[in-house]
């Protein structure tokens, strides 16, 4: 009696607890918002946005339409994705009312866009997600975030692990082995008059983080307090003297900028042209130093052009295969046909 | 004959000490014995500063110079070269061939020059087209309308302009600076600046005879229209060039006349160089304060912009500010 009764409960109880799984799960499937089936990725700085919302596999068949994403160098999504040439292009200055004519269930923009077009689109009742993408823990949050708003956790936790790895795999040596001076490194991005003017980045952002996880000693620290670029002079440049002068350029391929630095007297007399330490930022479609997804390859080259002994082996090509092939899915073939004739700069580090 | 003497001696010294203030080899004063020791010193100074120097030299002479004119011709100390619309054209030309991605300087300088004197054109024809007014008012008025237009032209290409690549280049462009100036492109300007330049001394009397009233410019000979519209369209061309060169640079052609009349009375005869000689001493040390101030460089507009209305408040409080005619 005893026994059966037990198991009577049992049941009883085993079907009220299935009961409320099911009205859970019910509230859960109305409450919490449902993957995207179509995407707007727009605003300004959405080359960064919509490179890291492409390295979702499932992402990428709900992206509905695009702002322009070259930076003078070429499209690189066309090549991910076959059918980005037909969707509409939008401006990247375009209104609310843009993004809401597209009926999207989610609209992507960089966090800067918030405050201009944040209000309107709660307003007009458009989901949307904002992405900060200016440090490496910005990345692993809005990765994280990505993920949860694609149902694709396990993705994003894929992408956050390789990222952390390289920040790992480069992280400066401490105690005897690192007790070694840190070479004295400038960025700058080439001007419009490129051999006479320099734009030094702020140190919050992304150029100044990497030079130093990747153990340079960032001389223009205090030259630029400002939130975007700041210009420095060659005189100012000649008085740091630094040991590695690196060059970018988001117009053009920088090679040529970086030879005519390397031919000019002036710079020829620094230390960074007496090394012949003066290397151009590698570049495929877009410049590896930005917070774009390449970070993670500008982080390895760094580490290798500011310690190359500690980098003997490490082969930029092959990081750059890996790269494309987790983020992008590009075969060996692929790969050597479409990118591998793109990267410019010093990527190889051979000189 | 001694106290010019003295002027030009002061002069001099103050070149020199804007050509050895710097950054290098640290903030301050270089040492002109290491010239002979130092190879970047020799590189900096000559290469680097010398070529700058020239440059704010140049657009000092020639914003003062002009601004002297308008203010002259229009008998108002307070106008100023830009303000027929010339500055803002080449703010807009310079803006537009960047964010169609320019990188050659030639093409942005070229850019600059072109909507200048677009600019300066439209201005003439609304002047002309106005059925409103006297001829200075109508100036004034196709002036505002030309600069608001143009205005209105670079916020719009400066709200689509990419942040990262474009925009800090039209930004810093628009608040001027002589960064990165070498010899040619100081060259491609120098040659419509020095030819306004001649033009507005050597016609210097003429403007003298310009600024009084109508009907005295007439019985002295002058053809007033026609001599105030070549004066001004010189004037406008000399600037557009140097705002192609350095970008917009303003307060030097509006304080730098008021301050040379104040010295040498409201005779261009005399106002005139005193302009160009104060206007090119006044930019040549705002750039060096601009180069030199801090490791990054701060935009000449600002420094001038800075310096300069501390000036003109300056000259309004002691009652200074006019043009006598």
């Amino acid at each position: 009696m005893q026994a059966m009764f037990t198991a009577k409960s049992f049941n009883r109880l085993a079907a009220l607890a299935a009961l409320g799984i099911l009205l859970a799960a019910t509230v859960s499937a109305q409450t919490a918002p449902r993957a995207p089936r179509s995407t707007v990725i727009g605003g300004k700085a959405v080359v960064m946005v919509a490179d890291i919302v492409y390295a979702f596999p499932e992402a990428r068949p709900t992206v509905l339409a695009v702002a322009g994403t070259d930076q003078g160098l070429g499209s690189f999504l066309q090549t991910v994705d076959p059918s980005f040439p037909s969707k509409p292009a939008l401006d990247r200055s375009a209104g609310a009312e843009v993004y809401a004519a597209l009926k999207p269930d989610l609209v992507i923009l960089k966090a800067s866009m918030k405050k201009s077009l944040g209000a309107q689109l709660d307003a007009l009742g458009v989901r949307s997600l904002y992405l900060n993408l200016e440090t490496p823990n910005d990345y692993y949050r809005d990765i994280s975030a990505l993920g949860a708003a694609f149902g694709a956790a396990g993705r994003a936790d894929e992408l956050a692990a390789y990222y952390r790895g390289i920040v790992e795999r480069t992280q400066a040596p401490t105690g005897a082995a690192g007790a070694r001076k840190a070479p004295r490194v400038l960025v700058v991005q080439s001007s419009l008059a490129a051999r006479e003017a320099f734009d030094v980045p702020p140190k919050s952002w992304m150029q100044s983080i990497l030079v130093g996880l990747a153990g340079g000693d960032p001389v223009w620290f205090g030259a630029n307090p400002g939130e975007g670029w700041g210009r420095v002079g060659f005189e100012q440049i000649a008085a740091w003297n630094p040991d590695v002068l690196i060059v970018i350029d988001y117009h053009e391929t920088v090679d040529a900028t970086v030879a005519a630095l390397r031919k000019d007297a002036r710079f020829k007399a620094l230390a960074c042209g007496k090394s012949g330490k003066i290397l151009g930022f590698p570049q495929d479609w877009y410049s590896w130093d930005q917070p774009d997804t390449r970070w993670g390859l500008g982080l390895l080259w760094l580490a290798k052009a500011l310690r190359p002994a500690e980098f003997v082996r490490l082969d930029l090509a092959a990081e750059a295969r890996e790269f494309y092939r987790l983020f992008y899915g590009f075969d060996a073939a692929s790969f050597d046909r479409m990118v591998l004739p793109r990267l410019k700069g010093d990527y190889a580090l051979d000189k | 004959m001694l106290a010019a003497g003295g002027l030009a001696l002061s002069s001099a010294a103050l070149i020199v000490a804007c050509l050895l203030a710097g950054r290098y080899p640290s903030p301050g004063f270089l040492d002109p014995r290491r010239l002979f020791s130092d190879p970047t010193a020799f590189a900096v100074v000559f290469s680097s500063r010398l070529p700058r120097l020239a440059g704010a030299l140049l657009l000092g002479a020639m914003l003062g110079a002009s601004g002297n004119a308008f203010q002259m011709v229009f008998g108002n100390p307070l106008v100023e070269p830009g303000f027929l619309g010339v500055s803002q054209g080449a703010a807009l030309g310079a803006a537009l061939a960047l964010a169609a991605g320019a990188t050659s300087e030639l093409a942005v300088m070229g850019a600059a020059f072109l909507l200048a004197i677009l600019a300066l054109a439209a201005a003439a024809f609304l002047a002309r087209a106005f059925a409103f007014g006297g001829w200075i008012l109508r100036v004034i008025l196709a002036g505002f309308a030309v600069s608001s237009f143009m205005a209105a032209g670079l916020a719009m290409v400066k709200y689509s302009a990419d942040p990262l690549r474009e925009l800090p280049d039209i930004v810093y462009w628009t608040m001027g600076s002589l960064s990165g100036l070498g010899w040619r492109r100081l060259a491609i300007a120098s040659v419509p600046a020095l030819a306004s330049l001649g033009f507005l001394y050597a016609f210097r009397w003429r403007i003298t005879v310009l600024s009084a009233d109508e009907a005295v410019t007439s019985s002295l000979g002058a053809k007033p229209a026609l001599e105030r519209a070549a004066a001004l369209a010189v004037a406008s061309a000399g600037v557009a060039s140097v705002v192609a060169m350095a970008g917009v640079v303003s307060w030097i052609g509006l304080v730098i006349p008021q301050a040379a009349r104040l010295i040498t009375g409201s005779d261009a005869r005399r106002s005139m160089p005193a302009s160009i000689v104060l206007g090119a001493l006044f930019a040549a040390v705002c750039d060096t304060l601009a180069r030199a101030l801090l490791p990054g460089e701060l935009p000449l507009g600002a420094v001038t912009a800075a310096i300069g209305s501390i000036v003109f408040a300056l000259l309004l409080l002691r009652g200074k500010v006019r043009v006598s005619r």
